[in-house]
């Protein structure tokens, strides 16, 4: 029924009975919406209608956005200034960010000399889990979204096959990663002996790879500097590869939406000047795909910061071994439904906003000039 | 010369395939090892070294991890259906119109609508929960509510909570409106010579010339909401009005070590969005290759 409206109406704008070419209606239809030449009244009238109904019809979703996107902006604002229950208590103005600021990020031990907060050790454990994940996560992408997009056999299988990942529920995924990785029974730890190597306390040890690095030849973690320093843990490691492997279908989709758009004229101008495979990659395929690039590591980055459920569903909401695995959403996800302490969770997460906003506000002043756009 | 080129780009392209078939080996493994397991019995699941194939295939552990939560699988699935589908489609009842309007109608303000709903998309979600959490309980007239708010608790553990903020999705409204404009405007002129009304053109015309775009909109909401743990855990405390996410996260903590249960819970978590993902993906590749992320 609807289709044959749309139809209906389009062999109309055509002019003819078949109607299967979309494309060459442009002309055709000028021709025919040309004769009627409304009124200056009659115009400014249909322009009012058209305001009026383009209004309400923004309404709906308008008035839901400024609700619940643009009101907590501001609401949750209002509420870091206050020592906030699950009813307000005391204005305190400033309070909760003196503590963020003087004592969650990082303070000075009368005894033991300079130490990272609980915030701090958040930013820290965030910031080893961008860079472990993101490059590793776009590189492969590229690399497969290249190969998909040549004409080979079961591209559509391949396809499925690595966006299926994204698609699972993290926390269903999240079960099975912890059984392969389990101390005892897990198949990780079978192949680790198989191979001839030591089995691994996986998701519980709290020891950093820096510091087991050190302990290899034979010299022990400074005690002087924080152990927060000393790189992830394996809990924070199995997290990360958790988040690759989840997370390179979405850049897959990204990426060969960007490649089908490069025009193949220009391959084939690459390849009769003789240009090699490697050549054709750097010098027309990378140029042309840096808009994606660009878009992935911003979105990427902004997710590093918000990733909540993997870090959830890995420890039980607990964030340890030691809270090496304690992101800054799940810190104040704790704050808030653990603690009950509503207002300073507020005061976090304007922190984390604005953290974000100068994140994407610097990768947009130097990424920004190094993106080839097309036109 | 000529012949080491071919050679080399030839091997190099062996090594990428062998590449690609590891990788994709690599990404079907937790799935084929949670599908194995998930058959087996608890001894034959702590074994060390692990068989690959279950003994006996037991497929009674279904059963067991279907009914054992208080609350049961079934109604989880039920509530996640109910959110899921239902908060689609009041997606799609909402963003539709709005993307119409800033597509098709120019009017003074179609602009900064736009940049309004984009720039919504920067607000990280994890700063909208808690005032969120705080608005739905006080929402007036809601769940016992009086006009100011008082006295009930508004949306708190309801189904309506748990969807309603995210009826307006600006990733909809932005890949809707990408599709929409992709649409000749010249359908339009001549919609409106034939005086056609607004309401008539978007339901006959635009909707189903831009089925894979609103295809891929409900695809990745339904999947956004069917796989959603933070807001659910919060918003709800009532054990009927989980969904199935924060049921399988309880169910964990009650089951603990059985991990042949875990695994048969999980499986069943995952196969419906995979066989919608299945159906649907002619259309949802064709839709995300068309939200016009060109260069």
């Amino acid at each position: 029924m609807v289709r044959t409206a749309a139809l209906k109406l389009k062999n109309r704008v055509l002019g003819t009975k078949s109607g299967n070419s979309t494309g060459a209606s442009i002309g055709t239809a000028a021709a025919v919406s040309a004769p009627v030449k409304p009124t200056y009244r009659k115009v400014s009238k249909l322009k009012q209608k058209e305001a009026r109904t383009g209004w309400m019809y923004a309404m709906p979703a308008l008035l839901l956005l400024i609700l619940f996107q643009l009101w907590p902006m501001l609401f949750g604002l209002w509420i870091s200034f206050w020592k906030w229950g699950f009813v307000p208590e005391k204005f305190i103005g400033l309070d909760n960010y003196a503590r963020i600021f003087l004592r969650e990020i990082f303070y000075i031990d009368p005894d033991r000399g300079f130490r990272i907060g609980e915030i701090g050790q958040s930013i820290i454990v965030t910031i080893y889990y961008a860079i472990g994940t993101i490059p590793v996560s776009i590189v492969l992408a590229f690399i497969i979204a290249y190969f998909l997009f040549q004409s080979i056999k079961g591209k559509a299988m391949l396809r499925t096959i690595f966006f299926l990942p994204f698609i699972t529920s993290q926390v269903a995924a999240a079960i099975v990663f912890k059984w392969i990785f389990h101390p005892n029974v897990g198949i990780a730890n079978s192949v680790m002996e198989s191979v001839g190597l030591k089995k691994q306390n996986w998701l519980v040890d709290p020891d950093p790879i820096f510091s087991k690095w050190l302990a290899l030849i034979g010299l022990k973690w400074p005690s002087w500097l924080p152990i927060e320093l000393g790189g992830p843990t394996y809990a924070l490691l199995i997290i990360m590869l958790f988040t690759v492997w989840g997370s390179v279908g979405f850049n897959i989709v990204i990426f060969l939406a960007g490649l089908s758009n490069i025009s193949k004229e220009l391959y084939e101008a690459a390849k009769i000047d003789g240009a090699r495979t490697t050549a054709l990659i750097r010098h027309v395929t990378l140029p042309l795909i840096s808009p994606m690039l660009f878009l992935l590591t911003i979105v990427s980055v902004i997710g590093s910061f918000e990733s909540f459920n993997a870090f959830y569903v890995f420890t039980n909401g607990e964030g340890g071994p030691r809270g090496s695995t304690m992101s800054l959403p799940l810190y104040i996800f704790r704050a808030f439904y653990t603690y009950g302490q509503v207002g300073y969770a507020a005061a976090v997460s304007m922190f984390l906003f604005v953290i974000l906003l100068a994140l994407t506000w610097v990768q947009y002043r130097f990424g920004e000039k190094r993106v080839h756009y097309q036109r | 010369m000529r012949s080491l080129d071919k050679l080399y780009s030839k091997s190099m392209w062996t090594l990428v395939i062998i590449l690609i078939i590891g990788l994709a080996l690599l990404s079907m493994f937790p799935f084929i090892w949670m599908f194995l397991n998930s058959l087996k019995s608890q001894a034959e699941i702590n074994l060390i070294p692990p068989h690959i194939l279950p003994e006996r295939w037991m497929f009674e552990n279904y059963i067991h991890a279907w009914f054992k939560p208080e609350a049961t699988f079934g109604r989880y699935f039920i509530n996640s259906t109910i959110v899921a589908g239902a908060g689609t489609l009041f997606m799609l009842a909402v963003c539709i119109p709005i993307s119409y309007a800033i597509s098709h109608f120019s009017f003074k303000g179609s602009k900064w609508i736009f940049f309004f709903v984009i720039s919504t998309m920067m607000i990280p979600s994890d700063i909208t929960i808690i005032p969120n959490f705080v608005t739905l309980r006080h929402f007036p007239f809601a769940g016992n509510n009086n006009w100011l708010g008082q006295g009930g608790q508004g949306f708190y553990d309801s189904y309506m909570g748990i969807m309603l903020p995210f009826f307006a999705s600006a990733f909809s409204i932005f890949l809707l409106r990408q599709a929409f404009l992709s649409v000749p405007k010249e359908y339009f002129e001549a919609s409106q010579v034939d005086g056609m009304t607004y309401f008539r053109y978007l339901c006959t015309v635009l909707v189903p010339l831009s089925a894979p775009s609103i295809v891929t909109a409900s695809l990745f909401s339904f999947i956004g909401k069917w796989n959603s743990v933070l807001w659910p855990l919060l918003i709800t405390s009532n054990e009927a009005l989980r969904p199935l996410q924060v049921g399988l996260l309880y169910f964990v903590s009650e089951e603990g070590h059985n991990y042949h249960h875990l695994m048969a819970a999980a499986t069943f978590t995952i196969v419906p969005i995979v066989v919608l993902y299945i159906f649907a993906q002619k259309w949802f590749h064709s839709g995300a290759v068309a939200t016009g992320l060109k260069g």
